[in-house]
């Protein structure tokens, strides 16, 4: 680019060049280049003083200044005619009007005034003449009805009165100035022409080598006003007639200009009507968006908690990992989730889990009812969503709080969705928040889905607890109780692994035998399921069959191996088999493959009895050496399966370890030992199946008594027992624990009574210092500490043994289950 | 559910008779039970052990319209050597009924024992306690 110095000659003269240098592409003409396009034309012949120099300076500056899209020239040829109209009496030739070429530009230079195709050689694309001289130019500006007296607009480009010019574009027909033509691409006419001055038109032909716009013609009318004025200004025409001219441009511009405002107002009114329904389509469309993420991310959410609550089966672990997603995803301050269970006898209890707040925010006020907020989800009703509870209709219409107990946690927004399995309400949630309108649409989408699925997953609960239940079932069938030995204490336990359903091969045995002597047993059949189980009650049995021939230790187990092999081949078992001689206090035992067992001896220490442990059974007839340890009265004596010392993420030397520290700790009544045991190695965690057996020589025999006494499960057990228990107290001589002993005989047999409603069975025991009471019943449900409120009635029984007993538990027995109680004196 | 084995601890010489199959239970020790009424009162004095199974005789006795009506109960533990949690249960009931009611309601004489167990439930914060009749008559007069 070049640059200027500002007053400069070379400024001014660029500034000259490039207003008097105007441009305008024909292909792309519109109101702008309209106005300023007739403005220069007018310009360009102001100081001209022959209507002919007008004429050609019109000519010039149409062909100069049109230009195509590539700043060609847009014309191949400019005509610029005047007719003077035919006298009143007619046409003198005969020929028509005689169409004067005042001004030129083409190819071929013009020869004003001659004929057309006076030189065949070089003929000009526009020249003089009449209709006859020059008929192709004729027939196009008659087709064009350019230079008609009363030419008519057909498209739209006459003013409103008629009378002002008329202008054509039109693309050239074959006939019209075909061979004339200066360049083959030209094949379009713009041509426009009106009165001039009473008695003379003017025509300009302008032969376009470049496509037109609609609307170019339109546009062109103010030029053809402008090449009016314009010829006139070389003309000695009357002032009228100027006036006359300046006042139609007017008028055209002002049409025009209207018509092009009223176009682009509507332009614009569409521009905004179509901006506005793209703004309401993107509205619609970013809301679709949104609408389908929410989508998208309730179904991951649901997803989520969907397989976190399928892979649940524990019923208690799964409602509270099912309230505390819920509570989470509804955004509430707290939630809670009620659920039925069934009881032993047929009864359903109302439970609950609380998630986002403490438990003991809720455990003061009794058990929700079916008031007019609470019912339609308690009976499976529908959805309750309340922006505001406490504006709801059905709120405060239920004595006795009509509303909120007094100490509730504030709830203003309320959420609640029932839970439901095949019509049956299984459950419910519920949640709340303190400030209003907390809980949307999508809140209750969600919770919907996370209800849905917790159903499904109570369900599969409930399926796995039935079939666990029989397997454990078929477990207890196949390990019956233990028959007692005088002067022996001794107990057992097998619990099935936590998570897996199958029955397992553990097995433990206690026989007595002819002589006195008493045989101890502890094996496990590898394997899971009924096949193990069916291994492991052969083994059992061939076993029992074996201690009663009297066998040695050592053959038992090469007896078994043969066994083993014989009825199930490939299968391996271990086991240990031991002989308690009371007598010589000695215990003789054989060990195949199995972990060994753990002897207390009278003053505490512990050992694992670990010398000489043979091959696992059923590895062919392998001979087992014996071992020969003392037992002595004080001594105790477990034997157990793997499952108790192994645990995921514990080495089983760390299992063995700590089994040792616990033998070697303190101890006392067995039952409570074993208990505590479990507690500490398993904690309900154990992968595998757990048996053990348990023994206790007691020091002073003298010092162990028992009694016992069963009853009908009536509410006169209860006196009974308190008095069996108190006398039997007293000659035992432990005046001092009387009152306590009583109470907890009352509260265990009263609840037995109460929920078990089976046969029970009462019995006491003592180990010198130590008293244990034991209720047996035929209720598999056990017992649950509930701390009661004060104002509260019930639920105090278990609570007042727990407060005394120095130890309780309950374990499960064939056909039901016993609570036990521990009371110590000193 | 399968019979268990004999115990091997010696059984006691005698006591009343087990409850066999088909056999029955004698009924069972009751309370006595003995009631004076004043203007605004009524004392009621128990006699024995109030437990699972003579709880519902004490509420039975305290749920007559008399009973009910009076502005003032008292119930005289003097004679109660033994309470278990059916016992705190009816006691915390007769309250709640009577309070809600408009009415008062006292315990006397309350035992060594008994008290122990009240604690222990945290009850002794609950039912008004007095020594005797006369102080919780005293301490109630209308």
């Amino acid at each position: 680019m070049l640059l200027f110095a500002r007053g400069s000659p070379s400024f001014i003269t660029e500034v000259r060049r490039r207003v008097q240098e105007v441009r305008f592409d024909l292909s792309a003409f519109g109101l702008s280049e309209t106005a300023r396009c007739g403005a220069r034309l007018r310009e360009a012949v102001r100081t001209t003083d022959s209507p002919a120099t007008a004429a050609q300076r019109i000519a010039d500056f149409l062909y100069d200044s049109l230009r195509d899209g590539h700043d060609g020239p847009a014309c191949g040829a400019v005509g610029v005619f005047v007719i003077d109209a035919p006298d009143a009496s007619g046409d003198p030739t005969g020929n028509g009007p005689r169409y004067a070429l005042e001004g030129y530009r083409g190819p071929h230079p013009a020869r004003p005034g001659g004929p057309a195709g006076s030189d065949a050689l070089d003929p000009p694309a526009l020249a003089s003449g009449t209709a006859h001289e020059t008929p192709a130019l004729h027939r196009l500006l008659e087709r064009l009805a350019v230079t008609a007296q009363d030419a008519q607009d057909t498209d739209g480009s006459a003013p409103p009165d008629g009378t002002g010019p008329a202008v054509r574009v039109s693309d050239l027909q074959p006939d019209e100035l075909e061979d004339a033509l200066p360049e083959r691409d030209v094949r379009r006419a713009l041509a426009y022409g009106g009165t001039l001055s009473p008695g003379r038109r003017y025509a300009v032909v302008l032969l376009c080598r470049v496509p037109l716009p609609d609307g170019t013609a339109a546009l062109f009318r103010t030029i053809a006003g402008s090449t009016r004025l314009a010829l006139l200004s070389g003309h000695p025409a009357a002032p009228a007639v100027r006036a006359d001219a300046v006042r139609a441009l007017l008028a055209d511009l002002e049409h025009l200009t209207g018509e092009r405002a009223a176009e682009l107002q509507t332009v614009v009114t569409e521009l905004r009507s179509a901006a506005t329904e793209l703004r309401r389509s993107q509205r619609e469309l970013q809301q679709r968006e949104r609408e389908l993420s929410e989508e998208a991310a309730i179904v991951e959410l649901l997803q989520e908690v969907g397989s976190g609550l399928a892979a649940e089966l524990d019923l208690d672990a799964l409602v509270q990992h099912a309230v505390d997603a819920a509570t989470r995803l509804a955004g509430a301050a707290f939630g809670a989730f009620f659920y039925n269970v069934l009881g032993e006898t047929g009864e359903s209890y109302l439970l609950y889990v609380i998630s986002g707040v403490d438990r003991s925010a809720f455990d003061k006020f009794p058990m929700p009812r079916n008031t007019q907020v609470f019912e339609p989800t308690f009976r499976g009703l529908g959805v309750v969503r309340s922006e505001d509870i406490t504006a709801d209709p059905r709120y405060g219409h239920n004595a006795p709080h009509h509303g909120m107990p007094e100490g509730h946690l504030p709830v203003r927004s309320y959420l609640a969705v029932p839970v439901m399995a095949r019509g049956t309400v299984l459950g419910g949630f519920f949640f709340g928040h303190p400030d209003p309108g907390v809980f949307t649409e999508r809140h209750e989408r969600l919770i919907t889905g996370v209800a849905a699925q917790t159903a499904v997953a109570l369900q599969n609960a409930q399926t796995y607890r039935q079939e666990r239940e029989a397997a454990m079932e078929l477990q207890r069938h196949l390990l019956p109780r233990l028959p007692r030995v005088d002067g022996i204490a001794s107990t057992s336990r097998y619990l099935p692994a936590a998570r897996d359903r199958g029955a397992g091969g553990d097995w433990v045995d206690l026989i007595p035998l002819a002589d006195g002597a008493l045989a101890l047993v502890v094996g496990d059949a590898m394997g899971k399921g009924v096949r193990a189980a069916a291994v492991m009650g052969q083994i059992r049995t061939a076993c029992r069959a074996y201690a009663q021939l009297g066998l040695a230790p050592a053959e038992v187990l090469e007896q078994l191996s043969v066994l083993l092999d014989d009825i199930a081949p490939g299968s391996i078992a271990t086991c240990v088999y031991a002989v308690l001689d009371t007598r010589r206090d000695r215990l003789r035992l054989a060990v195949a493959g199995h972990l060994p067992p753990v002897r207390r001896d009278p003053g505490g220490s512990a050992r694992f009895l670990d010398e000489r442990v043979g091959p696992p059974l059923g590895v062919g007839r392998r001979p087992y050496q014996e071992q020969d340890v003392a037992l002595p009265p004080g001594s105790r004596l477990l034997l157990y399966t793997d499952g108790l010392v192994e645990r995921r993420g514990r080495p089983i030397d760390e299992g063995l370890r700590l089994l040792r520290e616990l033998v070697a700790g303190p101890v006392g009544e067995i039952e409570a030992d074993c208990d505590s045991w479990l507690n500490a190695l398993a904690d309900g965690e154990h992968d595998d199946d757990i048996a053990m057996l348990y023994l206790h020589r007691p020091e002073d025999a003298a010092q162990q008594a028992a009694v016992a006494r069963e009853y009908a499960p009536v509410s006169g057990a209860v006196p009974d027992a308190r008095d069996l228990v108190s006398r039997t107290m007293r000659e035992w001589g432990l005046r001092h624990l009387v009152n306590d002993m009583m109470l907890i005989a009352d509260e265990m047999v009263a609840n037995a009574v109460r929920h078990a409603r089976t046969p029970l069975r009462v019995e006491l025991r003592r180990s010198g210092e130590r008293v244990v009471l034991e209720v047996t019943d035929s209720s598999t449900e056990e017992p649950r500490l509930i701390v009661s409120q004060p104002g509260e009635f019930g639920h105090r029984g278990i609570f007042l043994v727990d407060a005394i007993a120095t130890r309780w538990g309950t374990r499960p027995i064939d056909g039901g289950k016993v609570v036990w109680a521990e009371v110590k004196a000193s | 559910m399968t019979t268990p084995p004999a115990p091997d601890g010696p059984r006691p010489a005698a006591g009343p008779p087990l409850a066999g199959p088909g056999g029955l239970l004698p009924a069972g020790p009751t309370l006595s039970l003995a009631s004076h009424r004043g203007p605004h009162h009524a004392i009621v004095t128990v006699d024995g052990a109030i437990d699972y199974h003579t709880a519902p005789q004490l509420l039975g006795h305290l749920s007559t319209p008399e009973t009910q009506g009076v502005p003032l109960l008292i119930l005289d533990l003097a004679r109660v050597d033994f309470c278990d949690s059916s016992a705190l249960g009816a006691f915390v009931e007769i309250q709640r009924r009577r309070s809600a009611a408009g009415h008062r309601f006292a315990l006397t004489g309350v035992q060594l024992e008994v008290r122990r167990i009240l604690e222990l439930t945290q009850l002794t914060s609950v039912l008004p306690l007095h020594a005797t009749v006369e102080e919780a008559l005293a301490a109630n007069r209308p």
